[in-house]
């Protein structure tokens, strides 16, 4: 029989999961919701072509902390003997494995998807979620145009 | 530095649930793929979605496969059914664990973005248009002034 501990440990690492997932859902709908303010500002900024936007990189930049910290105290409590902070401990590094799983492969996914795209240009390329970098603004668009024919003087 | 037996369990339990994640991911990544490819079969199922807010049914269908292999993982493990001979119990045990954490894997990675989706469906993009509309009354009347050329 699967033991109900595992059932439990199953569901902290969801919801680990579930965090770096709406972490990713804030970054991403910030974005949408600024896209003409923050396109090709940071985060949304990418360090190489081929890797995933700087936004990704850091939801799972916050899923290593929780992992370490947890490590970490349960390995401290296991020498002083202290079960309780044993079992926290493990649960948080549970809690953050959950998140290192599921942000780790959103890295994988956004980088894979931009390296294969630049690597192949023969390949149709795979459909961005996000495209990083300054809007253009379409044609007919309100933006600045050159022929105006009058001058605005700000006061 | 050697790793202790159990460290070495635990660490290898993890890359299974994290490769679970990345078959997941390489799933993901064929069906867009395929979808890319034949742009005719963007139209039709599995590319289509329930409502125009919600993720499109071949995302579901990469989560459904990560959950099926979960329970089919769970099922060689408990054997609910007794069709393993006693003599294979152990070794099916040991592989349907390893399915079912592979499996678990592709959930704990498949099942948050199909959330992750269905949040970031709801906001709307920002266009030109909306941001000119909203910035209009904040632009006082009076405080420039305008020279026809």
């Amino acid at each position: 029989m699967v033991e109900q501990k595992e059932i439990e440990e199953f569901l902290i690492r969801f919801g680990g999961a579930m965090k770096g997932a709406l972490e990713s859902a804030a970054t991403e709908g910030y974005f949408r919701a600024h896209l003409l303010e923050v396109s090709g500002k940071f985060p949304y900024t990418q360090l190489h072509p081929n890797l995933c936007p700087n936004d990704n990189l850091l939801v799972a930049g916050l899923a290593i902390p929780a992992w370490v910290i947890g490590a970490l105290v349960e390995e401290d409590a296991e020498k002083r003997a202290d079960i309780k902070a044993r079992e926290m401990g493990k649960n948080v590094k549970i809690f953050g494995e959950g998140d290192v799983v599921y942000s780790g492969n959103l890295v994988l996914h956004h980088s894979l998807i931009r390296t294969i795209s630049n690597t192949w240009p023969t390949v149709n390329t795979f459909p961005l979620e996000r495209k990083v970098g300054v809007i253009r603004k379409a044609d007919g668009q309100p933006g600045q145009k050159t022929d105006v024919g009058h001058r605005i003087i700000k006061l | 530095m050697a790793l202790k037996p159990e460290e070495e369990k635990e660490a290898i339990e993890f890359l299974t649930r994290f490769f679970g994640g990345t078959a997941s991911v390489l799933t993901q990544m064929a069906t867009d793929w395929y979808a890319q490819e034949h742009p005719e079969a963007q139209a039709n199922f599995p590319y289509t979605r329930p409502h125009e807010n919600l993720p499109a049914y071949h995302n579901m269908i990469v989560s459904g496969i990560s959950i099926g292999e979960a329970l089919l993982g769970l099922g060689l493990e408990e054997d609910p059914l007794k069709l393993i001979p006693p003599a294979q119990k152990e070794d099916a045990k040991k592989f349907g664990k390893g399915l079912r954490q592979f499996g678990e894997g592709g959930v704990l990675y498949t099942v948050p973005r199909l959330t992750r989706i269905a949040i970031v469906k709801q906001i709307p993009v920002q266009t030109a248009e909306a941001k000119g509309q909203r910035r209009e009354p904040s632009q006082p009347a009076g405080r420039g002034r305008v020279i026809k050329l």
